[in-house]
């Protein structure tokens, strides 16, 4: 293999961290390099002057960024309309139903045939440091619920040790914590640490160690009731004269670290990934909807943008009804929020600065594609007692999330049975999305039933998206790097003339919803700034 | 296994309440899983299987396909379909059967180690041999005949050059 001799890129920057550090190492250079950043978001929108002579504002895409900006400038009095290439607003926040159909590039058609549950394809868990989304479901009345991120009894799964057996998360967790205590508690004890750490210091920290990694009295991490309490029982303690409660047996040091499956725990101190998280009721798609319903009037569906014209005084948005043959039709408006994924604006004739039509061309668009199997019952649940969380695996399908709702429903049940994106940098993301439709729900099957056997007996129906295969986005999100933002980012967001462009691409939260709304949120008040200068 | 744990408390509470006409035997509680699942034995009953497997890289962060065939299979095929043909949404995947762009070799290795507008590169994931490789298949299938092949060494050599520029 050849490599180059160049700058490493942030790829092999994270591929070398990962290497020598570990993959927790590696997730927390993701985060420095910009996939955590979280908003200076006040808890308000914007104050706008608002629109003093009756401007008029065209906004292009009814995502969430398109109908944050029309939801607020309206409120401002300004004369907003909104143009939408699907028939339906909310974006990437949709979610997926049984009866729902779609055609995708190439022609095949997904279907959805669930009879309980969903998949929620883009956007499915909200942090709680979103402040602005939240703010949003408050305002429009959308039902939150909590979203089970963490659980103990879920699995950490590696085809590669432990013979495939896949291991518990709470397991994994307690053991390693066990035994980093034990060998940093022995690098204490036999004064390996004289020179960096004071006597006093040893003393608290060996007492600390003991209680955090709940070592026996010769600072030893070995099986007893007293792990059991933390780690769980084989034999839980009972009742009457139930049989003598039995602790559970730590796994073995040596192949715990070689399986690597710790690595994975990183995921769970991600700040996204916080506790607690929320999700709304009846799937993701109702932020959407309840944007939708409020700009409804607003929005011009079936609309599809071949043209951005612009002048002195105004814009010219040319556009065909993609129900009405090939007419090209009109809107004018004083000012153009545009919020059109740049994968699509690329390839758009549109007036705007080389400046920013470099930058427009110049962020990629990241793979990305989910999976949801239907099974006749809720096996997870009733056989093995995980309720809400997700499995990791190193098998393609990565993750397999068990649902937050209808928890200890007796009928059939929806696992998100396989999800990436590109910012993990695996290629399997590229395959998922090349395979077609049925060929998706097949490798989910396959390698999902690796770790639950009762896939084969419980199986229903599937369904799937491939980002890369939505006709309105073709791909995921804006897959930034730190050069690419060097370098265009700036560009990219500032008003040009009169028009301006918003969406999670125009922010530091790529491919999360809080990232569009908070670009909307911004691109509006510098406009409105812009206009009443 | 589950059953023997359970079945033994069920057992002594039943001698033990057997007086007792409204007790309600219950299973001891065995925290759960006594057993982690085990991959099934056997055939998988998940049909055509076995052929959809083969499409993914045998690693995640490196191609492990050589042919040019399974690499556009595996990721090309994505957005540039199964028979070369792209795709129209509200934007356009470009078709790379009969497209004359790919008359000069060097602009599809390009595309592939630098990306190109909405699409992302794939030098770090593919080497100079697997770019090459799916540079001729791409350069011969479907019909396409454009004179010349791509070599390892050409790929070397635009490597590190034209990276980046695409940025």
């Amino acid at each position: 293999m050849t490599m180059p001799i160049t700058m490493p890129t942030r790829r092999q920057l994270l591929a070398m961290i990962g290497t020598s550090a570990g993959s927790a190492a590696m997730y927390q250079a993701m985060t420095s390099m910009g996939f955590a950043a979280t908003s200076d978001y006040t808890g308000k929108p914007p104050p706008l002057a608002g629109a003093r002579n009756g401007e008029s504002v065209v906004i292009l895409g009814a995502g969430l960024a398109g109908l944050t900006a029309a939801y607020e400038m309206r409120q401002a009095g300004y004369n907003v309309k909104v143009l939408e290439y699907q028939d339906r607003g909310g974006g990437r926040c949709w979610t997926i139903k049984g009866g729902d159909r779609f055609t995708e590039l190439g022609g095949a058609e997904v279907t959805c045939d669930f009879e309980t549950g969903y998949l929620n394809p883009g956007p499915w868990r909200l942090p709680i440091h979103h402040y602005a989304v939240f703010d949003y479901c408050r305002k429009l009345g959308v039902a939150l619920e909590p979203f089970i991120m963490k659980n103990e009894k879920a699995y950490l799964h590696n085809s590669k040790a432990f013979g495939g057996t896949p291991q518990q998360i709470g397991h994994v967790e307690t053991d390693i914590r066990g035994y980093t205590s034990e060998l940093l508690a022995k690098s204490v004890r036999q004064g390996a640490l004289d020179e960096t750490v004071t006597r006093e210091d040893q003393e608290r920290l060996l007492e600390g160690l003991r209680g955090w990694g709940v070592l026996d009295k010769d600072y030893r991490y070995v099986k007893s009731d007293e792990l059991g309490e933390v780690r769980g029982w084989d034999v839980l303690p009972g009742g009457g004269l139930m049989p003598e409660a039995e602790p559970s047996t730590p796994i073995a040091m040596s192949p715990l670290l070689q399986s690597g499956l710790w690595n994975d725990l990183f995921t769970f101190n991600h700040y996204n990934h916080h506790p607690a998280l929320f999700q709304p009721v009846g799937g993701m798609g109702k932020i959407g909807d309840a944007f939708t319903r409020e700009c409804r009037d607003l929005i011009r569906f079936n609309s599809q943008v071949v043209r951005v014209e612009q002048g002195e005084n105004g814009v010219t948005v040319h556009y065909r009804d993609r129900e009405g043959g090939d007419d090209i039709l009109q809107e004018t408006a004083d000012w153009c929020i545009c919020t059109i994924p740049l994968s699509v604006l690329a390839q758009m004739d549109i007036d705007v600065s080389d400046a920013k039509k470099k930058a427009i061309a110049a962020v990629p668009y990241a793979s990305a594609f989910k999976v949801a199997l239907e099974f006749k019952r809720r096996f997870w649940e009733e056989d093995e007692w995980i309720v809400g969380g997700i499995s990791y695996t190193d098998l393609p399908i990565v993750q397999i999330a068990y649902p937050s709702h209808d928890l200890f429903d007796k009928g059939p049940g929806v696992l998100q049975a396989a999800y990436d994106t590109y910012t993990a940098e695996k290629n399997w993301t590229y395959t998922f999305n090349a395979l077609d439709p049925e060929e998706r729900i097949i490798a989910a099957r396959e390698y999902g039933r690796r770790i639950h056997p009762q896939y084969d007996a419980e199986y229903m129906s599937g369904t799937s998206c491939a980002w890369h295969r939505v006709p309105w986005t073709l791909g995921c999100y804006g897959q930034w790097t730190e050069e690419l933002r060097a370098e265009h980012y700036e560009t990219l967001c500032e008003i040009d003339g009169r028009v301006v462009l918003a969406g999670e691409h125009c922010s530091h939260i790529p491919a999360w919803q809080e990232g569009a709304i908070l670009s909307a949120l911004d691109t509006i008040r510098r406009l409105d700034r812009r206009v009443n200068a | 296994m589950k059953t023997t744990i359970t079945m033994l408390p069920v057992a002594l509470l039943l001698a033990g309440f057997a007086v007792a006409q409204d007790a309600r035997p219950f299973d001891a509680p065995v925290d759960s899983p006594p057993d982690l699942p085990t991959a099934p034995a056997g055939p998988s009953p998940v049909e055509g299987a076995e052929e959809v497997l083969q499409m993914f890289s045998q690693q995640p962060d490196q191609f492990t396909q050589t042919g040019g065939a399974a690499l556009y299979d595996t990721s090309c095929r994505a957005c540039h379909m199964g028979e070369g043909q792209g795709a129209i949404g509200a934007g356009t995947y470009p078709h790379l059967a009969a497209n004359p762009k790919l008359t000069s070799k060097y602009y599809i290795v390009t595309v592939l180690l630098t990306g190109y507008h909405g699409m992302p590169r794939f030098g770090d994931q593919m080497d100079d041999e697997q770019i090459a490789a799916v540079s001729n298949y791409v350069r011969t299938a479907w019909g396409n005949a454009y004179p010349g092949t791509v070599t390892a060494e050409d790929v070397a050599g635009l490597r590190g050059k034209g990276e980046g520029a695409g940025d």
